[in-house]
Parts: structure tokens; C-alpha cells; sequence
């Protein structure tokens, strides 16, 4: 997977805009690594993907895709999934934006994924996002993952 | 206050990990997310915390492993999680994951989940819900 050679920042965004769709294609490889960092014993997931770690992968697509500026905080993260993906199942990712709204200054963003496979709904997530003004104090308060997505 | 269904849904089990340094480090190159802010640097250092913190995306994890041990295949087919995150995990900590019964209509048994530190500092709350068959 590649990301395009533009890649906006997220202060150009705008509500309704699309982010060029991508292909996932996660491997046993990618499902093992994962399963390792976070814990989870891979027994459950010798033929499909865990469904977070789909999340977590096209929440790395678009950070590849978006300029994310510094001091971004993850606030707020939906899933719905619908059906489990095997391994090396390519999964289509579209991001659109959902919604973008100011708030003393902070600016916080939503971005709805849908996952297909196969032209069929596999997944779909909400990712929601807070731009603080530069000399806001993000250390406490309404969420503070300050992990730019993931 | 639970709705007098939630007694039916199956309980889910507590999951517990300790979070530290290496683990994030390995799920920034498992994930692909490399901020600076997760790493051991300057970055990380000059930022609100004064040191790295954990991918939210990783406490989250074991939300979706406690969902998962109890439902198996019907969390990757049906699962819904809603979150939002209320504090950053500083490792080294050891964060628990739990879900409460809500409720179970139309098939479909719902919680109440959160993370919370060692020490009772909520770091994420939410609804999580899965298929019964």
C-alpha cells in the first residue's frame, strides 16, 4: 500500500471531503506482529484478523495519507464490524470526512471509514479527533491518546 | 441502572496487561504508528506528559481481546465498540479492561467497558456490544 504523492494536512479538510481509497492486505505475518505487541493469544486468530487490528491498520493507511499536526489528540474511536476478514483478504478502505467543528479554538474532526471486501461491508469506524489551539493544555480533560490516529 | 436483561448476557472476563516501554515500541512497529510522542525522545519528552505514552489504540486492544475470549467469531461479525479515551496510559502501568452487562435485545447483548490503571484512573470508557448466536 502506498499513499499518494499529496497528502493533505487535516487543517485542509473539510467536511465531505474523500481521502483516496486504499487496499489493506494484512498477513498472517501482520497478525502475528500485532497479537505480539498487544498480548492477545493468537489461537482465536489463526485464519481471520482480529477486527482492532483491521481498525488499528487503516488508522496507519491514513495517517499515511494525512499531515497530522503536532499536539493532535484521538478523543473518541467507533467500530462497527460485520464480518471477519481472513488473512490476506484485500480489504478496501474509504475515509470521508464527517464532520469538522470549532470549539474555543480547538478544532475537532470525524472521520467515517468503510471497510469492503469482495464490494461487500465488512467494517466501518469513526475516528474523531481534537486540534488544540498551540498554547492549550491537552494533559487533561476530554481525552489524551495524543497518538495523531491510533 | 442495568435493564433487567443484562442478567442474561454472558459474562465477560476482566483482561489485565502490563504496558510498558518495549511493548509499545512493538505495537508502533506492529501498527505502523510511528509518533514520536509513543517513543522514548525529545518529542516525547517535550510534550504534555514530560514522557512517551501508549497508543490509545493499544489500551483499546484489550477491550476488543476480553470481547472477543467471550464471543469468539461473532465480535469479528456483528461487534460494535464506542469509546472515548479519558487519560493516556504512562508505562509502565498495568491496565485491566472490563465490560458490565447492559443488556441483551434483539439477539444482541450489550456493556458497558472501560480500562482503568492499577491505581483506579480511568483511561478510556465506552459501550461495546456482540451477537449472541
Amino acid at each position: 500500500m502506498s499513499a499518494s504523492a499529496h497528502k493533505p494536512s487535516l487543517d485542509e479538510l473539510q467536511r465531505a471531503d474523500d481521502l483516496p481509497a486504499f487496499v489493506l492486505r494484512v498477513t498472517a505475518a501482520d497478525v502475528h506482529a500485532y497479537l505480539d505487541a498487544t498480548g492477545e493469544s493468537p489461537a482465536a486468530w489463526t485464519h481471520d484478523v482480529p477486527p482492532l487490528a483491521l481498525g488499528a491498520f487503516a488508522l496507519a493507511g491514513l495517517m499515511e495519507r494525512v499531515e497530522l499536526p503536532a499536539g493532535i489528540v484521538h478523543t473518541g474511536q467507533e467500530y462497527d464490524f460485520a464480518r471477519a476478514v481472513a488473512h490476506d483478504e484485500p480489504v478496501e478502505v474509504r475515509i470521508r470526512v464527517a464532520s469538522r467543528s470549532e470549539r474555543r479554538g480547538a478544532v475537532i474532526t470525524a472521520l467515517a471509514s468503510e471497510w469492503r471486501a469482495r464490494g461487500v461491508i465488512v467494517g466501518s469506524a469513526r475516528t474523531t479527533v481534537l486540534v488544540a489551539p498551540l498554547d492549550a493544555d491537552t494533559s487533561a480533560g476530554s481525552g489524551t491518546d495524543a497518538s495523531g490516529g491510533a | 441502572m442495568s435493564a433487567p436483561s443484562a442478567a442474561t448476557a454472558p459474562r465477560v472476563a476482566p483482561v489485565s496487561r502490563l504496558i510498558d516501554q518495549p511493548r509499545v515500541d512493538r505495537y508502533a512497529a506492529a501498527a505502523r504508528d510511528h509518533n514520536p510522542i509513543h517513543r522514548v525522545g525529545p518529542a516525547a519528552g517535550a510534550g504534555p506528559f514530560g514522557r512517551p505514552i501508549a497508543h490509545g489504540m493499544l489500551v483499546l486492544a484489550l477491550v476488543s481481546e476480553a470481547m472477543a475470549a467471550t464471543f469468539g467469531e461473532r465480535w469479528a461479525r456483528g461487534g460494535t465498540l464506542k469509546v472515548r479515551w479519558r487519560a493516556p496510559a504512562v508505562p509502565p502501568v498495568t491496565v485491566t479492561a472490563r465490560a458490565t452487562a447492559r443488556a441483551v435485545a434483539d439477539g444482541v447483548a450489550s456493556y458497558d467497558v472501560l480500562c482503568e490503571t492499577d491505581a483506579g484512573e480511568l483511561l478510556l470508557t465506552g459501550t461495546a456490544s456482540a451477537p449472541l448466536a
